[in-house]
């Protein structure tokens, strides 16, 4: 079986402009049969726009959308078997809980009882039994959340489609509705596209993810895949925060394995992870703050004095900015209890599995200049 | 207690601090506003009320009132006047609702056309289409004529209620527009995504959620159809209407206990609907102040869209026509008859004097409105003030007041000692700007509402009292109310007609007056002549306050 014949959604080439900006440039996106992926990005990449591409609020100027097969690009939204969760909502006001959720029924000119029957299993399914009759301001924003969760899934769609649906809740509330949100479209089967630009969301509850920034896909892949293995610096700077470090590869060992490279913090041992690297090549190294060891021995190898800069302590982990060399590393300790702030001089080792990731454009994203 | 911690902060020798403290500015401003509201609405239009029920002697009597009710020669003007609003007011609600609809989600191209032209009757006396009808569809009309309708005639029904259509949309569609601009664009958007097609989204989403903001609309144009003087007077014909009563009463009969009557049968719906409309419509709306404008294009104009766009056309065709009559008669000898080009109305003595007086009075009441409406809007709204209730009353209500009413109302009080002003230019200012006070008064309160009370606490912490708090904060930030109301005291003033018509006296003859009375008389081409000078003043004068503001803006950095 193809990658393309599982595939319920299929985005081709998708490009618009509004005005003189480029919003999209050349989408090409599969969406595979109940899974959820998440649109990812910094606001004004085009996410939301996509999004709203695939529900047929917009129509692109360039590209075919194609849903279960079909193309469905001109397809007005009331035809097409896509529903939206809106990130104000959306619920209408002048309507009580059980005539928003059955809005869609009613049009489809289903008989009365039945549409009584699904919208109480649907509001059972949200967990908001017997609040059918509630009018929408009696909600709170979580319960609302879940009337246009519920009003999405009445008319059973091939894809659901969810912008920020988070954003507008607090917190707490917020973690709550991630895992329900989550365990309901794994329930479901429900194939989901999600678009937010909050990193943790999108980590935590998606099958995969879709990086973009400026219009163009910048990486697609599973959360791990996303974090562990980014392409480029936008992605491993966007997804988590990394500490760049300008290097130059000095040698390398005879098997190809291991390589010896030279940087700010001297002279550093680096394990290529199976990737070719010739002596003489710039490169730059990607440092996750939570891999670098705060209070090494010296005879370890990596090993490199810093000065602590500023300390955060955040709870589940103590955040460090620790000066090294004329370089600020941001160092993250995690806390195992009552761990003590450390302060003053500091000793840090660098791990050799560190990520390599091309020179030449550090401080830019996806090639635009950044002042 | 912190007041007296800030005072004893600073030098305690200053006596001006203390007795600053003392007399509380806000507390001053409102005890003038409120002597002065009392004297300039409240006392006119008691004794308005007063005359109806009190007989030549001074006793009290019903004797009118049952005179009144008792003839139908009497009060078939108010069934007249009811059946004018209602129809009027079905009509615009739905034209109003048309033209906001084609503005906010119609084709891109058409919208900012058809808003100009939605809006384009503000700029002339309301009343216009009264004489543009006339030499349109009037007896010698050019359509009268050339479609040979002699047998029809404008004067009736017909043209009342087309010429109030025409002059009232702009105001129906500016509080509609304004609902629909302010409707979550995604709840259209979320009904569509439901499967409801376009009809749909309109019967079950769109209309639903705006109900309360037409209504709101529809209660304001009935008001303004009901104390409309000019166009019944015009082209009412033979039919008989409250306001244009009151004024014959008053003028032609010198009965001003009839008058009086009429004039209180008037007033009561009209502040019945102010206070339906300000106290228990307030707050009534579905719509969300700064929600995010997402862009509402319309992917596929359906057959309902299309049509709604193509009446607003036809409407836009028709204004565009009356106004295009207007410039031409005032360019002909007699427009539609001896249709060979003159310059002779344009040279008109009479009219220039009126238009300078015009143009002095509504420059002052432009001034004093929007001084007088933002202070006023700060003081009732950041301070307690005693008798808040009643100035805030007085000073909105005055806009719902029938300016018919209003006139006699300074007719009858202001002819004889102790206060004295008949004849006089300041009886014009005053009357004018008493009645749309209420507008500059409103832009400041809702300007004032989004301005932070903690920027003036954070000007306060930082040691400015409250006049430099005022005058370094709040003004700033308010100098787009006040350009909102100076625009609209000027206009108002430059083209009111009802209040006016009662108090102008010779020498001080006003445009607006000048035009109606020409119309009146049948001098069509002089009507539309000094109407074509007062649009080129109107327009001039916003294009050099839209220029003083640009510059302004670039010399102190704020618009």
């Amino acid at each position: 079986m193809t990658e393309s014949s599982k595939a319920i959604l299929q985005l081709r080439g998708i490009r618009k402009r509004f005005g003189s900006a480029l919003v999209l440039d050349g989408i090409d996106i599969d969406v595979h049969q109940g899974e959820l992926i998440t649109f990812m990005g910094p606001s004004g990449c085009g996410k939301t726009t996509l999004l709203r591409v695939i529900g047929g609020f917009a129509s692109p100027d360039e590209g075919r959308v194609l849903l279960d097969g079909n193309d469905s690009t001109e397809k007005p939204p009331y035809e097409r078997d896509t529903a939206m969760v809106f990130q104000s909502y959306a619920l209408f006001p002048h309507l009580s809980v059980a005539d928003n959720v059955g809005y869609g029924l009613r049009i489809r000119g289903l008989p009365k009882s039945e549409i009584r029957e699904r919208v109480d299993r649907l509001l059972a399914l949200v967990q908001l039994q017997g609040s059918g009759g509630k009018s929408i301001s009696q909600l709170s924003g979580g319960q609302q959340q879940r009337v246009a969760l519920a009003r999405a899934f009445s008319l059973e769609p091939k894809v659901l489609l969810l912008d920020e649906p988070l954003s507008n809740l607090d917190a707490n509330l917020r973690l709550s509705m991630r895992e329900e949100i989550r365990r309901l479209q794994k329930r479901l089967g429900l194939t989901t596209v999600l678009v937010t630009h909050d990193q943790y969301e999108a980590m935590s509850v998606s099958d995969r993810i879709v990086v973009m920034n400026h219009g163009r896909v910048q990486q697609i892949g599973a959360p791990v895949t996303i974090y562990e293995d980014p392409v480029n610096e936008f992605v491993a700077d966007f997804v988590g925060g990394v500490n760049f470090v300008p290097a130059r590869v000095e040698s390398i060992a005879p098997d190809g394995k291991a390589s010896l490279v030279r940087c700010a913090l001297g002279r550093l041992h680096l394990d290529c992870r199976g990737r070719t690297l010739r002596a003489g090549q710039e490169i730059t190294l990607a440092i996750r703050p939570e891999t670098i060891k705060l209070g090494s021995r010296p005879e370890v190898r990596n090993y490199v004095e810093g000065d602590i800069d500023l300390s955060m302590y955040v709870g589940a982990r103590i955040e460090y900015v620790v000066r090294a060399g004329d370089l600020r590393l941001n160092v993250h300790v995690t806390n195992f209890g009552r761990l003590p702030i450390a302060t003053g001089r500091v000793t840090l080792q660098i791990p050799e599995d560190m990520h390599v990731l091309e020179a030449g454009t550090l401080g830019r994203r996806d090639g635009a200049p950044t002042p | 207690m912190s007041t007296q911690l800030l005072l004893e902060r600073r030098n305690p020798s200053s006596i001006a601090n203390a007795i600053a403290g003392l007399v509380n500015p806000i507390r001053v401003v409102s005890v003038l506003a409120l002597v002065l509201l009392l004297l300039f609405i409240a006392y006119p239009i008691g004794i308005v009320f007063s005359k109806g029920i009190t007989s030549s002697d001074g006793t009290l009597t019903f004797q009118y009132i049952a005179l009144f009710f008792s003839h139908e020669h009497y009060y078939r003007s108010i069934r007249n006047s009811l059946i004018l609003g209602i129809v009027t007011t079905a009509i615009l609600t739905v034209i109003g609702f048309m033209f906001a609809f084609a503005v906010t989600r119609g084709p891109q191209v058409l919208r900012t056309p058809l808003r100009i032209i939605a809006l384009l009757p503000l700029i002339a006396p309301h009343y216009i289409f009264g004489v543009s009808l006339i030499i349109l569809a009037g007896r010698q009309g050019m359509l009268t004529k050339g479609l040979h309708l002699e047998g029809w005639t404008i004067y009736g029904w017909d043209g009342v209620i087309l010429s109030q259509v025409l002059s009232f949309l702009p105001i129906a569609f500016i509080m509609i527009e304004n609902v629909l601009k302010s409707l979550d664009p995604h709840m259209e958007e979320s009904a569509r995504d439901q499967g409801a097609r376009e009809i749909c989204v309109l019967r079950t989403v769109t209309i639903p959620l705006c109900t309360p903001g037409i209504l709101k609309a529809g209660l304001l144009v009935f008001s303004l159809s009901l104390a409309d003087f000019a166009n019944p007077a015009l082209l009412g014909g033979k039919l008989a209407f409250l306001a244009p009563d009151a004024y014959g009463y008053i003028t032609g009969e010198m009965n001003t206990h009839m008058g009086s009557v009429v004039s209180t049968v008037l007033v009561i719906p009209c502040i019945a609907i102010f206070l339906i409309h300000h106290y228990w419509l307030k707050g009534k709306s579905y719509t969300t102040v700064g929600g995010k404008p997402a862009s509402s294009e319309l992917r596929y104009m359906g057959a309902v869209s299309v049509l709604m766009v193509s009446s607003c056309v036809l409407v836009g065709l028709i204004i565009i026509a009356n106004f295009a009559v207007t410039v031409f008669g005032a360019f002909t000898n007699l427009a539609g008859v001896d249709n060979t080009f003159t310059l002779r109305h344009m040279v008109h003595r009479e009219g220039f004097a009126a238009l300078l007086t015009s143009l002095k009075m509504s420059l002052i009441v432009g001034i004093l409105g929007t001084i007088m409406g933002n202070v006023l809007a700060y003081a009732l709204m950041r301070g307690r003030v005693p008798g808040q209730a009643i100035l805030e009353f007085l000073a909105l209500a005055g806009f719902a007041l029938p300016g018919t009413v209003l006139g006699i109302g300074y007719l009858l009080a202001f002819n004889d000692r102790p206060i004295h002003l008949t004849n006089t230019f300041a009886i014009l200012v005053l009357v004018t700007l008493f009645h749309c006070l209420a507008v500059p008064l409103e832009l400041g309160y809702s300007k004032l509402h989004q301005i932070s009370t903690e920027m003036e606490e954070a000007s306060a912490d930082l040691g400015a009292r409250l006049g430099t708090t005022f005058r370094r904060v709040i003004l700033p930030l308010m100098s787009s109310s006040f350009v909102g109301g100076f625009i609209y005291a000027f206009m108002y003033s430059m083209v009111s007609v009802s209040a006016l018509i009662l108090l102008v006296a010779p020498g001080k003859m006003l445009a607006s007056v000048y035009i109606f009375q020409m119309a009146d008389l049948g001098s069509l081409s002089t009507a539309c002549a000094v109407t074509v000078y007062m649009m080129a003043v109107v327009l001039l004068s916003l294009g050099a306050l839209r220029g003083f503001i640009a510059l302004s803006a670039r010399r102190f950095g704020f618009a």
